[in-house]
């Protein structure tokens, strides 16, 4: 029996995936903001409308605030749903996007600082986005 | 690594060479696992030599087919050396390094592993055997799905990937492909048939068709992994 607890012991060293910290998910950098759009810079804005069923409304706007570049949602609604994300992307298909976080709520005005700033010529779709099934649940396009 | 073949085949040579003082049992099995959110099917053929006195201590080796299917699931940076800043035995204990982690969320998931498998097992009593085999080496095909690559700072993309198609156990996270791994108790119901159940460890890794990931210190990566474990359950025919 010692032999065999010897043997399992010394097989699992291979098979384990080891003692480390890893849920598997992506981080974000958007942080929480007390965000005044009356203090900044409209730049784009588009309305939102809901895609497959999911009613999505509001409207979605890009403000320029002491250099930093944020995406306000105002008179925001959004169906809910698991694991939704505000993306900002180039298309409806999120081919390419960046990630502001966790949508914060499904109702009401929100901001979100874009940390990393792409380029919003390209990347001018807001997207509600339920991230782990792929399916979108609104969008917007900043004009 | 050429030092574990070296052993190995020895070890086999040893055993074909003392068959008259071994008794050779051959099996096949059939094994599903339940995950989160995943199954596999396992189709096993072994051949595993009694040793001891009483022959309860087995060991050998065989061939094993692994078909995953998962939905929605997060495959994340599979290289040792970019999750751990390193690679060999030291790996096991080490945490992974966040920002070197990102992951690739894929709608669905599915690959075919065939594997050479090596097996043990230890007669507890006449009817009940534990048991426990992992993967070594072999290949995996399956179908290119489309993901979703997630940096960790928030870009994203659309990407495609093919099951990673070499397999090699190494240590931990350096391992190559996708590889399955089985704890089981095994109970014999008569001559031929026998019943198990157990925990399964299952590596499986995708390779995106660009290298779509790049660290903060200017590393390329496109092998990404999901490990899971689940229960199993499976039957056992001996030959």
């Amino acid at each position: 029996m010692k032999l065999l607890s010897a043997v399992l012991i010394a097989a699992s060293f291979f098979a384990l995936p080891g003692c480390k910290k890893n849920d598997g998910t992506t981080t974000t950098t958007t942080t929480t903001t007390n965000f005044d759009p009356t203090k900044a810079t409209l730049l784009k804005q588009g309305t939102f409308g809901g895609n497959m069923g999911y009613t999505v409304s509001g409207s979605a706007k890009l403000y320029d605030y002491q250099g930093k570049k944020y995406i306000y949602l105002e008179n925001f609604t959004s169906s809910g749903g698991p694991d939704l994300k505000v993306y900002v992307a180039t298309t409806a298909t999120a081919s390419q996007f960046v990630s502001l976080g966790a949508l914060k709520s499904n109702s009401g005005n929100q901001a979100y600082e874009v940390a990393n700033p792409p380029d919003f010529a390209v990347h001018n779709k807001i997207l509600i986005w339920c991230q782990q099934f792929s399916v979108l649940f609104g969008q917007s396009t900043l004009q | 690594m050429k030092k574990s073949i070296l052993i190995i085949t020895a070890t086999f040579i040893f055993l074909h060479l003392n068959a008259q003082k071994t008794h050779l049992d051959k099996s096949a099995s059939f094994t599903a696992a339940f995950g989160s959110s995943n199954f596999s099917a396992s189709l096993a053929y072994q051949h595993l030599w009694k040793l001891g006195k009483k022959q309860k201590f087995g060991i050998g080796a065989g061939a094993r087919l692994t078909s995953y299917f998962g939905s929605n699931q997060y495959f994340t940076t599979a290289p040792a050396k970019l999750t751990s800043g390193k690679a060999g035995p030291g790996v096991f204990f080490a945490d992974d390094i966040v920002a070197n982690v990102d992951s690739v969320l894929f709608k669905k998931a599915q690959l075919n592993a065939l594997n050479v498998s090596v097996n043990f097992t230890y007669n507890v009593y006449k009817k009940i055997t534990l048991g426990f085999n992992i993967d070594a080496i072999g290949f995996t095909f399956g179908a290119k799905q489309n993901g979703s690559y997630l940096a960790n700072n928030g870009a994203g993309s659309a990407t495609t990937a093919k099951p990673t198609s070499f397999n090699l156990l190494l240590i931990s996270d350096n391992d190559l492909g996708s590889l399955n791994s089985e704890f089981y108790g095994q109970y014999q119901i008569n001559n031929k048939w026998g019943v198990k159940a157990g925990f399964q460890f299952l590596f499986t890794e995708y390779t995106t068709d660009t290298k779509v990931q790049t660290t903060p210190d200017g590393q390329k990566n496109d092998r990404f992994r999901f490990k899971s474990s689940a229960l199993s359950i499976g039957v056992t025919h001996k030959f």
